[in-house]
């Protein structure tokens, strides 16, 4: 197999890839829903195929194609229709709830307690601070959004001028 | 508008966006395979064509080498047929080991392909005729996957 052709056929998939990416988001790999994940691993695979001639051109780009206008579609339907988003890429489910771990959701989702520390640990939440959360969901995206008690979250500018106003509106 | 507005309108303009990048993909593809004539750059070249016949054989998936003959090749043989000679070329050569295809002689618009299958146990050698066919490479005769299943050439 001439090493021109792999060349010339690698470079005409990098543009026709580059330009689906840029059409339908970059969120390829980072940040990527599970779905999203397979279809680049798919993709990967057929990109492969077609480098090396196993399988024709068109192949690659009718199969990257459909799996890009599909995901499309899906996303535009997701966002239109609350139930469709539910449906589709599935509520993010509560795993922790006033600093205690749903054993339900994480039945659900094959997520131990050890799996929520870690998790947690990497969003800079040590197991100490578990009271603090007021909820804590786990993204399609595999990262842990955590929401804190009103009495937990970190004092504002604005609560140091409530603090600074009481202290002038006391008697002395 | 919202924030969630501008994102479905969004994504609504990059699904005809997306489909003519697709289109205008595939019309280039197809301008190289009919208009340039090319045989080799986007299509399979018959070199891979053949190898991938035999191991597909080799393999025992029946309808990926089914779908790799020409229409009338794919008339004119049964499913029965090609799991024959697949049975028949794994039980002679055993685990494949290699397969090497190479052009040796052109005829108008014919191809023939020396193909050399080697496995564990034996070699086979035949010469596998391919023709383009919508663009792409295709076997012609079924008839020729018999020297795959024929007498050992020995190792």
């Amino acid at each position: 197999m001439s090493l021109f052709g792999i060349a010339l056929r690698a470079l005409v998939a990098y543009v026709f890839l580059l330009a689906l990416i840029r059409v339908s988001g970059k969120r390829i790999v980072s940040e990527a829903t599970g779905m999203q994940f397979v279809l680049a691993i798919i993709v990967g695979d057929l990109v492969d195929d077609a480098i090396f001639a196993s399988i024709p051109f068109a192949q690659l780009i009718v199969a990257a194609g459909t799996l890009t206008l599909l995901q499309l579609t899906v996303a535009i339907v997701a966002m239109l229709d609350v139930r469709a988003w539910k449906i589709l890429e599935g509520a993010p489910p509560i795993l922790l709830e006033n600093g205690i771990p749903r054993r339900g959701a994480m039945r659900h989702q094959r997520i131990n307690r050890k799996e929520i520390a870690s998790l947690l640990r990497l969003a800079g939440i040590s197991a100490a601070r578990w009271a603090e959360i007021k909820r804590a969901r786990i993204e399609e995206e595999g990262i842990v959004a955590v929401m804190f008690h009103e009495w937990a979250k970190p004092a504002q500018r604005n609560d140091a001028e409530w603090v600074k106003a009481r202290m002038r509106s006391r008697p002395s | 508008m919202g924030e969630g507005a501008h994102a479905v309108e969004a994504l609504v303009k990059a699904l005809p966006i997306a489909t003519g990048v697709v289109l205008l993909a595939l019309g280039l593809v197809a301008g190289s395979v009919f208009g340039l004539n090319d045989e080799a750059l986007f299509v399979s070249p018959p070199e891979i064509v053949a190898q991938e016949f035999v191991r597909a054989l080799a393999h025992g998936h029946i309808g990926s080498a089914r779908s790799m003959l020409t229409r009338d090749g794919q008339r004119d043989t049964s499913n029965e047929e090609i799991r024959r000679t697949s049975d028949d070329l794994r039980s002679r050569l055993g685990r494949l080991d290699d397969v090497d295809a190479s052009v040796v002689e052109r005829r108008l618009d014919t191809l023939f392909l020396r193909t050399r299958v080697q496995g564990e146990r034996d070699t086979a050698e035949l010469t596998l005729p391919v023709i383009r066919e919508f663009g792409e490479w295709s076997i012609t005769r079924a008839s020729d996957m018999a020297g795959l299943a024929g007498p050992p050439t020995g190792a």
